[in-house]
C-alpha cells in the first residue's frame, strides 16, 4: 500500500495548497515516522515466550527497554517489569534515554 | 541443534494460511520467508529467525519489519507488533495465540478494515518565542517591563516570563487540538493525541480511519488547513498500520 504524505499550508490567497519543494523531504519524514512507530508502538508480549535462555533473555528484555518509549516503559513499570523467571536487567541498558536510542538506531542503520 | 526461533511482525484474522514471500528479516544470510502461524481464525505473521541471534534496532532489521507490515496491509488488517519480538519456536507462538485468543480477536475487530492516518501541525515561524510574545499583550508588557530597565532582569523574573510563555503555549496547543480533532470526528472512528516533540509543534494526532474514508480524510485536511492562518503548517501521512491504536499486552501463563 502506497504511503502518502503531504504538507499543507494556507497561502495568503486563503486557499490551502501543497507546499512546493516538499517531495525531497518526504522520504526522510516517513523514515522518522516509521522509526517512531516500529520502536515505540505496537503490540507487546510480556512473558516467557520470548527467548528464555540465560543471557539471551537479558537481550530481549534489555532490547525492549533500550528501544522503548517512555510510554511503553510506563506500561512495563505498571505491570511486572521483570517477567517471571527472568533475571534482573542490567541497569546500564535501562538508563539509555529513549530519544538517544532512536537516534542511535538511525545512525547505525 | 537449537530449534529455529520465530520473529513476529503482527497479528491478523484469517481462516487460511498465508505466504507473503521472502521479504522478512535476514536469516541464514538471506531474507526469510514470511508466513502465518495460525490457531483457528487468528494468525501471527512470522518468519524463521535464530532464537539466540542478536537482534539490534538497526536499519537492516527495522526496514524488513516495516516492509512486511506494509505488505500484509495490502490484503489484511494487521495488528502490528513492536520491533524485536522473537519466540524460541513456532509452538510458543501458537501457545501465545491460544492463550490470548479473545483479546487478540477483540483488538482485530476494533481495527478491522481501518488504517491509521497521522496529522502533525506546527508553527512555521522562525522564533516561536517572539511569535507568541508579539501575539500576547500581557507577555509583551511583562517582557518590556523586565528587559526595558537599566539593570538586567532577575533570575526569578526570567523564570516567571518562561512560565507565562509555557502556559500560553500549552493553552494554545490544547485549544487548537480540540478545534482540529472536532473537525475530524465525522471521518474517523478513533483518535489519539500524542505529545508534540518540540516547541514549534502544535499537535500530533493519530486517527483511525475506515479504508474507504481515506480520501474524505485527506480532503478534510485541506479544508481544515484552509481555515488556519498561514503560520500553521499541516503535515499528514498514511495509511499506516494502526500502531497508535494497539492496546494489546499479550500475556503468557508461567511455563
Amino acid at each position: 500500500m502506497e504511503l502518502t504524505s503531504a504538507r499543507v499550508q494556507c497561502r495568503p490567497a486563503h486557499r490551502a495548497s501543497v507546499r512546493p519543494g516538499y517531495a525531497s523531504r518526504q522520504r526522510r519524514v516517513s523514515l522518522c515516522e516509521t522509526l517512531d512507530r516500529v520502536l515505540n508502538k505496537g503490540a507487546v508480549i510480556a512473558g516467557d515466550i520470548v527467548i528464555s535462555v540465560g543471557d539471551v533473555e537479558l537481550l530481549y528484555v534489555g532490547l525492549n527497554l533500550v528501544v522503548t518509549s517512555v510510554e511503553t516503559m510506563r506500561n512495563w513499570a505498571s505491570g511486572d517489569p521483570c517477567p517471571s523467571g527472568s533475571k534482573p536487567v542490567e541497569t546500564k541498558s535501562l538508563t539509555v534515554p529513549p530519544e538517544e536510542s532512536a537516534v542511535r538506531a538511525r545512525m547505525e542503520g | 541443534m537449537p530449534a529455529t526461533g520465530r520473529y513476529l511482525y503482527g497479528l491478523i484474522r484469517s481462516a487460511e494460511d498465508w505466504d507473503f514471500g521472502c521479504i522478512g528479516l535476514e536469516h541464514d544470510g538471506k531474507p526469510s520467508r514470511v508466513y502465518t502461524a495460525r490457531v483457528a481464525s487468528v494468525a501471527a505473521v512470522v518468519s524463521e529467525h535464530g532464537a539466540r541471534e542478536k537482534l539490534l534496532p538497526l536499519r537492516k532489521n527495522l526496514e524488513p519489519h516495516n516492509r512486511v507490515i506494509r505488505k500484509v496491509m495490502e490484503s489484511a488488517t494487521i495488528v502490528p507488533m513492536s520491533f524485536g519480538h522473537v519466540a524460541k519456536c513456532e509452538d510458543e507462538v501458537l501457545k501465545a495465540l491460544r492463550c490470548n485468543r479473545d483479546s487478540i480477536r477483540a483488538e482485530l475487530d476494533r481495527v478491522d478494515g481501518k488504517v491509521e492516518m497521522t496529522l502533525k501541525v506546527k508553527w512555521d515561524v522562525d522564533n516561536i518565542f517572539e511569535y507568541f510574545v508579539a501575539a500576547d499583550q500581557e507577555l509583551t508588557a511583562f517582557r518590556d517591563q523586565i528587559f526595558g530597565r537599566s539593570q538586567a532582569p532577575s533570575h526569578a523574573e526570567k523564570i516567571e516570563l518562561g512560565r507565562m510563555f509555557e502556559e500560553r503555549l500549552g493553552k494554545e496547543r490544547d485549544e487548537q487540538t480540540e478545534r482540529v480533532v472536532e473537525a475530524f470526528l465525522s471521518c474517523c472512528s478513533e483518535f489519539k493525541v500524542n505529545p508534540v516533540k518540540n516547541d514549534k509543534g502544535v499537535m500530533d494526532v493519530a486517527f483511525l480511519v475506515e479504508r474507504g474514508r481515506q480520501k474524505a480524510f485527506e480532503e478534510r485536511v485541506y479544508e481544515v488547513a484552509g481555515t488556519f492562518p498561514t503560520q500553521y503548517l499541516f503535515d499528514f501521512s498514511g495509511p499506516w498500520a494502526p500502531f497508535n491504536f494497539v492496546d494489546l499486552d499479550i500475556q503468557l501463563p508461567a511455563a
